[in-house]
């Protein structure tokens, strides 16, 4: 406390020593000295002054100070474009301004425009990029339940594959093999949203309704993803530095029994399995088993893979240049980035110099250049690129931690002498060896984003029209090389000899010298855009505005290796009218085609109305005190998506037979086959969207909207062999004849309160969403539940588990199971259709499928000053996971895998029967048991801790003799702790490198 | 009070403009248009045009006869008449391996002879699994494209009227062919009799087992009419190719078993079909079609046996070699009798067949049973007693097999037996005195039964390299001679009224005639002196020249003998003495299920589902 009184009167005295000439020039008036921050606690410049309705020639500085002399009774209003102006309380001396954002002149990013909040009618969400912490790798992995109705879930744990897989808004809603990814635009081309640094976002928005993406037509079905960067604004140079350095451990890892425990439960099953103790292995005799507490380590080893090989954590270094600034003339923004990354592994590090742990070392920049021509013609030229390299052990990473799991811990050391590795029966892959020893990959990934736009302003011909061309090229390039050699095992104990000394086995492979391989997996691809627009922008009266915009666009993507582009078009436009910025209507269109489907059903036309209604402008709310701003809106309309999995099912092909041979050669002469039979009607998906919602501003620190939408989706390819006869005699393409629905709600709430050395922001949102299957060709089921007609997409099917089998009567008394024979401890089944037979017919729908029904995240800020601590929660509920997704942990002894995870402790036994909670192990392959059912399949909600951040930042006084700005410290937590009810996984990331949970420290300067 | 219409507003409003504006505007458009016009028009034809990369289509196959003829090369595929391989029909059993006559190696219970074996036969599996017995839609892709290539072929420019006429006898052929196989398994079915355009016209109800079997002798009789279509083939560039020989054949074939009870019957083998019953039987006795089937196969005979036919019973050198050469050779390697063959084996697979155990180390997917080897009879048309112990003389392992049927040891592998090629490994199927298993070379293991077979692997086997075969390609038999003989026997026995009445000598004449190519003596006509012994002897005679060709599996069924399906299965018990001598005693091994839905297949269910009138077999 003391400490900030000190500043305090430091800031004080600052102005009363820089303000004493003007007080003696003009004793009538009084000086007033104020700080100028926005909700986020940033200083605001070139604010200024209305005193008693007369501006005063002041303006805040670039740290937000502003100083004037005004009569002590004036009313003053602190004033500056974009937000709302603030009535100052008079008579106090260091005033403390907070200006809100004003709403009506925010812009948010929309297709090909951007309209302010006040008058948009459509259903969009979006982010500032400064809410998004930047101790992430990917974008994508920044925005996890930030944006209501955006679905994410996410992939592995490595680094540099550790983006989200897949991005869904309002969830999926078509089937099959049609995508219900929505189409990703950054800076308004199609690009990957991974290789946008997140320090360079402006802002991400999520275009949901038809109104927000009829303008992409064929492709805006599944809603659109954008994310604008950064661009330098007119004023004095601003650079920015941060580096940060963070380390990562995994969030969950499963655990196994010891080998001393191992190996009894493992002579138990045998025993149990009805197998002939002669031909056990001597390591389990009830004698030796003792070893693997006392005994020799090198044939009795007790080996944790996992954590043999893995590190406790893992380090990840960032650092960030940005700087921008600009005049009239050329403005820029220009941005360097750098991470690296390393992964888990240990033991990597060869002699020979070469270390093959997981790792990534990336470079981005970005130039965002604006430079006006003339003063009516402006030029945009972006550049932006990033040199990706990865280094990897040679075997694939789910593979490499599947091995971890699955290798037993007993039954072999880890080197058996020298170079030989420990190896056993079956055994020939080593996971120490597999890093030490075997070699590397090496991944290499460019890519470069270019984009130009012109722009021309003949407002004095036309008031308020505009011509403009934009054209962008991408690409990007991938290949791999490395060096890998083979590497010798041995089974150190294959026998006992006849005076109890264990008998080494032959040494097994070979032991090869390094060969490189590569570049080879090349990949290159290539997107062009051409658009050329007109913009139509006016008031009339200063009421009537009009909004208007057509473009056309084309754009082709070449994949490396597929002869056949991707390619769209499209001309489309949209016109808004509003009337005194109360009665908003806008209608949107698009006619849109792509390369894949017939010359009839190439195009479609996708048209989209929306209206709203600014209550709050009315006069019967105008002066309601405590509601600030109230909008009603309303959206319907169609769009396509032309994603739909099949590519040129029109086009009948005759292809290459499985050929016949006819006479004595037995060389197969090549044959020619009918290929699939067209869909003569092959087109995309048609959805159709309505949409309701509102808007509403209260009290002045609350935001609140909610949207409430029903979506129809036709047109889904669906199976044509399922009700086709099979007379037909051949195979017949999937036809536009699916037909899904969804409805659901999103909300969000903010509460945003500023006090003069206090901050306070608390906010949550939230999405649900159903949807239903509608139609599909499906062949006729003998059971009506058999059918996914009127289930969720994804819904899973399986077998209702009722337990164990308790005894041979029991088993006797059950209805047959026909996956193979049942002894007791397996699981029961329960007889869905009564014809006393458990089989596949019995399989129901039943839990939820994995991706989320739900989903939230909470929000909370608190600042003091110069001390803020951040908060973000996530939580996706109305999931399920299926265990058996990784039969390395949870199928014990099952599916090769050689361990008991402690998941199957408390497997069955006789003495365990009412306990037991894992059926019995057994050391033979057991069907029954592992068939999907509801004992594999759990609830798979989960709360995480996303983001939880301790920033501190220097005071101003401190800094105010120095040229930095701003000097800031923060630590940082992400996915801290997770709330859910799985053991041993991870509730996203079920197998192979595991979701991690990491700390960073940073530093952020900017002059 | 005149009004001005909107048109004379409009010029009013752009008089008003001033004339620089106007011109400025105008330039404006003019410059809008331009770009538009540059970047839209030339794209818009052929921006999304479809990429002109492997578009080869059905017009482009029939411009050339190359295209024509690869073509015709998928109509083949869809034969079941090859030897089964992992993952394939079956998986890897012979269908007679579901009969009376054999098994599956009992170790591998995926092998699809085991579902029939313990009756686990589903109806999902059976016709509709790439591993169950025949799938049921693949008859109808090699129907389309027959139906295509017919319908299509003339109009091939570089073909000249030979080819194409060739070409629509092959199909025609091979759509007989493919009705013949569904026939059998499912009685009558959806007849198909043109290429359809629109997947809406395929929604063909079942015809009648008459009105299938009819159309399948108006295909056989259209084709033996055609011109420029061989009577068998002669170039061996074209071995397994159709032929007026393998229609003749298929003709015989069909009418054989439509003449046989299991159809010619005036109820059907179970209820509940109703007035559908004709979909499985013809609801009437007509013994006229015994004849109708004697006259086919006579025809096919003779034509085959003309001079332009070639053909003969095979001939060579080697009697004991006969059989073999007969049923998995090519011509220039002496077989003269084959009608049709497959030639469809990879050499890899060599290993499915041999027996189990060093030297050999097969997987002997197939055995034969011990009711197998007591259908032989001696060489001189005498059964041995196998019902008493056998003890044999010292040092005689192979003592009970000695002066069996010569095709005995072609067919089977037994204990003592030493292969001619392989004279160092000798098959041990024997146990010590008391019971366990001490046989080194071939040695029981876990073959099952104390045979193997040695069908399609005899003469095959090799000296120097167990593993690699032999140039291992038999031409696996789809249509042979011998049947027609055994067909026309069959025919002429059953048409003759009276049980007790003696055949006619021409019976007699086709038996021996197989008989002595194979070094047997003739039938002795004081012993089979009547219709039914006749019948049986024919019986035994198919299962012996026809074993595992999946002849017996069809033929148990339109016999209506379905107990034999249950056996009981026997195997013999070898022991070998301290004294060196062996005993042999026949025991049962198992009786096997046998229902009575099994007489014929189902069609898929989810097929059946789809309500397009395929109506379900019964008991399914």
């Amino acid at each position: 406390m003391h400490k900030i009184n000190k500043f305090r009167s430091k800031f004080s005295a600052a102005f009363v020593t820089m303000l004493l000439v003007t007080l003696m020039a003009s004793a009538q008036l009084k000086t007033y000295k104020a700080l100028v921050v926005d909700e986020n606690m940033q200083p605001i410049a070139g604010a200024s002054v209305i005193a008693n309705n007369s501006s005063l020639p002041v303006m805040s500085t670039v740290k937000g100070v502003l100083v004037f002399d005004a009569a002590p009774s004036a009313a003053i209003q602190i004033v500056k474009s974009g937000y709302v102006t603030q009535s100052l309380a008079a008579n106090a001396n260091d005033l403390f301004v907070v200006l809100r954002t004003d709403l009506k002149q925010s812009k948010i990013a929309m297709g090909y425009n951007s309209v302010s909040k006040s008058k948009n009618t459509a259903s969009v969400s979006s982010i500032e990029g400064d809410k998004l912490h930047n101790s992430v790798s990917a974008l994508g992995s920044a925005l996890y339940g930030k944006i209501p109705g955006l679905f994410m879930q996410q992939g592995s744990g490595e680094p540099g594959e550790d983006q989200p897989l897949y991005y869904f808004i309002r969830g999926t809603i078509t089937y099959g093999s049609a995508s219900n990814q929505p189409l990703v635009m950054v800076d308004g081309f199609e690009r990957d949203i991974n290789t946008v640094q997140v320090e360079d976002v402006q802002s991400v928005s999520v275009l949901k309704d038809a109104a927000a993406t009829a303008i992409y037509g064929a492709r805006g079905a599944n809603g659109v993803l954008l994310v604008t960067t950064k661009r330098g604004f007119e004023g004095p140079i601003k650079a920015s530095v941060s580096v940060q350095t963070g380390f990562e451990m995994p969030s969950v890892m499963p655990t196994f029994l010891s080998s001393y425990d191992f190996a009894t439960k493992y002579r138990e099953a045998y025993i149990n399995d009805g197998l002939p103790i002669a031909s056990l292995h001597p390591r389990y005799d009830t004698k030796n088993i003792e070893n693997y507490k006392t005994g020799d380590p090198y044939y009795y080893p007790n080996i944790d893979w996992a954590s043999e090989m893995l590190k406790s954590n893992s380090s990840r270094r960032q650092a960030d240049l940005q700087v921008s600034g600009g005049n009239s003339i050329g403005r820029y923004f220009v941005s360097m980035n750098y991470l690296g990354s390393e992964g888990l592994y240990k033991h990597t590090k060869s002699p020979s110099g070469w270390n093959s742990n997981t790792s990534v070392d990336r470079f981005r920049f970005r130039s965002n250049m604006d430079v006006n021509i003339k003063p009516n013609w402006t030029l945009r030229a972006d550049i932006s690129g990033q040199i990706d390299t990865k280094i990897r052990p040679i075997m694939a990473t789910t593979d490499y931690w599947n091995l971890l799991y699955k290798t037993p811990s007993n039954q072999f050391p880890m080197i058996a002498s020298g170079s030989v590795y420990g190896g056993g029966s079956g055994n020939t892959v080593n996971p120490l060896a597999e890093v030490q020893y075997r070699g590397y990959r090496r991944l290499n990934e460019r890519a470069v984003m270019s984009n130009v736009e012109t722009k021309y302003d003949f407002s004095e011909l036309v008031k308020g029209l505009k011509v403009g061309l934009r054209f962008g090229y991408d690409n990007n390039y991938s290949n791999r090389e490395g060096w890998q050699r083979s590497y010798q095992v041995q089974d150190v104990f294959t026998a006992l000899s006849a005076d109890s000394i264990p008998i080494a086995g032959s040494v097994v492979g070979n032991a090869g010298s390094f060969s490189y391989f590569g570049p080879d997996s090349d990949q290159q691809n290539d997107r062009l855009t051409i658009e050329a627009f007109s913009e139509y922008n006016r008031t009339f009266n200063s009421k009537h505005s009009v909004d208007a915009m057509i473009m056309y666009h084309q754009d082709k993507y070449i994949l490396d290796g597929d002869p056949k582009a991707y390619a769209y078009q499209f001309v489309g436009g949209r016109l808004s009218y509003d009337y005194k910025q109360k009665y908003l209507t806008e209608f949107s269109c698009s006619y849109s085609g792509t390369e894949n489907f017939t010359t009839e059903n190439r195009f479609g036309f996708f048209p989209a109305i929306s209206a709203g209604w600014v209550l709050s402008e009315e006069n019967f709310l105008k002066d309601n005190a405590s509601l600030d701003f109230l909008k009603v809106r309303a959206s319907a309309g169609m769009v396509g998506n032309s994603a739909v999995g099949d590519r040129f099912t029109y086009v009948q092909q005759y292809v290459g037979g499985t050929g016949w041979n006819f006479g004595a050669s037995s060389a197969g002469a090549s044959g020619l086959v009918e290929g699939t039979f067209p869909n003569v009607d092959f087109s995309f998906e048609k959805a159709y969207k309505y949409e309701v919602g509102i808007d509403a501003h209260m009290f002045k620190y609350l935001t609140a909207w909610v949207n409430l939408y029903y979506e129809r989706r036709e047109g889904i390819l669906t199976s044509s062999e399922s009700v086709i006869p099979g007379t037909f005699g051949g195979s017949i393409a999937n036809v536009n004849a699916g037909v899904t629905n969804r409805k659901g709600i999103e909300f969000a709430l903010e509460f945003n309160k500023q006090l003069r050395d206090w901050g306070f922001r608390a906010g949550v949102n939230g999405a649900f969403n159903i949807n239903k299957i509608v139609s599909i060709n499906e062949e006729p089921k003998p059971y009506a539940y058999l059918s996914v007609q009127g289930l969720p997409i994804s819904q899973p099917f399986m077998l209702e588990a009722v337990g164990f089998f308790q005894n041979d009567a029991d088993i006797a008394a059950s209805p047959f199971q026909s996956y193979g024979e049942v002894k007791p401890g397996d699981i029961k089944y329960k007889d869905q259709n009564g014809d006393d037979i458990i089989n596949d017919l019995d399989r129901k729908p039943m839990m939820n499928g994995f991706r989320p029904k739900a989903e939230f995240g909470f929000d909370l800020a608190v600042r003091y000053r110069g001390l803020e601590l951040v908060a973000f929660f996530q939580s996706q509920l109305g999931r399920s996971v299926n265990l058996s997704s990784n039969p390395a942990i949870f199928h014990s002894l099952q599916s090769g895998s050689s361990r008991i995870s402690t998941f199957a402790a408390n497997s069955w036994t006789p003495a365990t029967a009412t306990t037991a909670d894992y059926p019995r192990l057994t050391t033979i392959s057991n069907t029954n048991n592992y068939k999907e059912s509801t004992f594999w399949y759990r609830n798979g909600d989960f709360l995480r801790l996303r983001n939880l951040e301790i920033g501190y930042s220097l005071p101003q006084t401190l800094l105010s003799r120095t040229k930095v700005k701003t000097v800031k410290l923060f630590v940082r937590g992400l996915n801290l702790f997770t709330l859910d009810n799985l053991k041993m996984v991870d509730p996203e990331v079920l197998s192979g490198y595991p979701v991690m949970k990491s700390y960073h420290v940073g530093l952020n300067v900017e002059l | 009070m005149i009004r001005p219409n909107s048109k004379v507003i409009f010029l009013r409003i752009i008089l008003k403009l001033k004339n620089e504006r106007m011109k400025r505007f105008l330039k404006l458009i003019t410059i809008v248009i331009a770009i538009g016009y540059l970047l839209i028009t030339p794209s818009c034809n052929d921006y999304l045009e479809y990429p002109l990369v492997s578009d080869f289509n059905e017009d482009s196959v029939f411009v050339k006869r190359i295209n024509v003829e690869k073509f015709l090369m998928q109509l083949y595929v869809y034969n079941n008449a090859k030897l089964p391989f992992a993952s394939s029909r079956l998986d890897r059993s012979l269908l007679d391996a579901a009969t009376d006559i054999g098994s599956s190696l009992y170790v591998q219970s995926a092998y699809g002879a085991h579902k029939f074996n313990k009756g686990t036969v589903t109806a999902e599996w059976v016709t509709n699994d790439a591993m169950g017995e025949d799938v049921f839609s693949a008859h109808y892709k090699a129907i389309r494209i027959g139906w295509k290539l017919i319908e299509r072929v003339d109009e091939v420019p570089d073909a000249t009227q030979e080819q194409k006429d060739r070409i629509k006898a092959d199909a025609k052929t091979m759509i007989a062919m493919h009705y013949f196989e569904m026939l059998k398994r499912f009685g009558g079915v959806p007849l198909v009799k043109k290429s359809f355009l629109s997947s809406n016209d395929s929604y063909v109800i079942r015809s009648s087992v008459e009105e299938t079997y009819k159309y399948i002798i108006q295909l056989c009789d259209e084709v033996i009419k055609a011109p420029n279509f061989p009577l068998v083939v002669s170039d061996k560039n074209e071995f397994g190719r159709a032929s007026k020989a393998l229609a003749m054949g298929i003709k015989s074939r069909t009418l054989l078993f439509v003449a046989s009870p299991l159809f010619n019957n005036d109820r059907p083998y179970l209820d509940g079909m109703g007035s559908n019953s004709n979909l499985i039987c013809l609801m009437k006795i007509d013994n006229e079609l015994w004849k109708s089937a004697a006259d086919a196969t006579l025809e096919a005979i003779d034509s085959c046996e003309s001079a332009k036919g070639g053909l003969s019973l095979t001939n060579g050198s080697n009697v004991d070699m006969n059989y073999t050469i007969a049923y998995q050779q090519f011509p220039s390697k002496g077989n003269t009798e084959m009608i049709m063959g497959f030639m469809a084996a990879a050499a890899n697979n060599f290993l499915n067949w041999k027996p189990r155990g060093a030297p050999f180390n097969g997987f002997s997917s197939n055995v034969p049973t011990f009711n197998y080897v007591e259908m032989f009879q001696k060489k001189d048309g005498t059964y041995r007693d196998w019902e008493n112990d056998t003890i044999s003389p010292v040092n005689q392992p192979s003592y009970p097999y000695k002066d069996l049927d010569p095709r005995f040891a072609q067919i089977i592998g037994f204990n003592g037996q030493v292969y001619p090629e392989l004279p160092t490994a000798v098959l041990e199927m024997h146990d010590d005195a008391s019971g366990n298993p001490i046989g080194k070379n071939g040695k029981k293991g876990n073959a099952q039964f104390a045979h193997y077979l040695n069908k399609y692997i005899y003469g095959y086997l090799d000296n120097t390299s167990f593993t690699a075969p032999k140039a291992w390609k038999p031409f696996t038999p789809y249509l042979r001679l011998t049947e027609l003989y055994l067909n026309r026997a069959e025919a002429l026995n059953e048409y003759m009224g009276d049980e007790n009445a003696k055949p006619t000598d021409e019976v007699y004449a086709r038996l021996n005639a197989i008989r002595q190519r194979s070094g047997m003596l003739e039938v002795d006509e004081n012993v089979f002196n009547t219709k039914a012994k006749v019948r049986e002897l024919i019986q035994r005679e198919r299962a012996i020249e026809l074993g595992f060709e999946d002849s017996r599996f069809f033929d148990l069924k339109r016999w209506k003998l379905g107990d034999k399906f249950k056996g009981p299965i026997y195997d013999i018990k070898i022991k070998k003495l301290t004294n060196n001598r062996y005993t042999f005693k026949k025991y049962i091994y198992e009786v096997r299920p046998w229902f009575e839905n099994y007489y014929l297949h189902p069609f898929p269910p989810s097929e059946v589902n789809k309500q397009y009138g395929l109506i379900q077999n019964p008991g399914w």
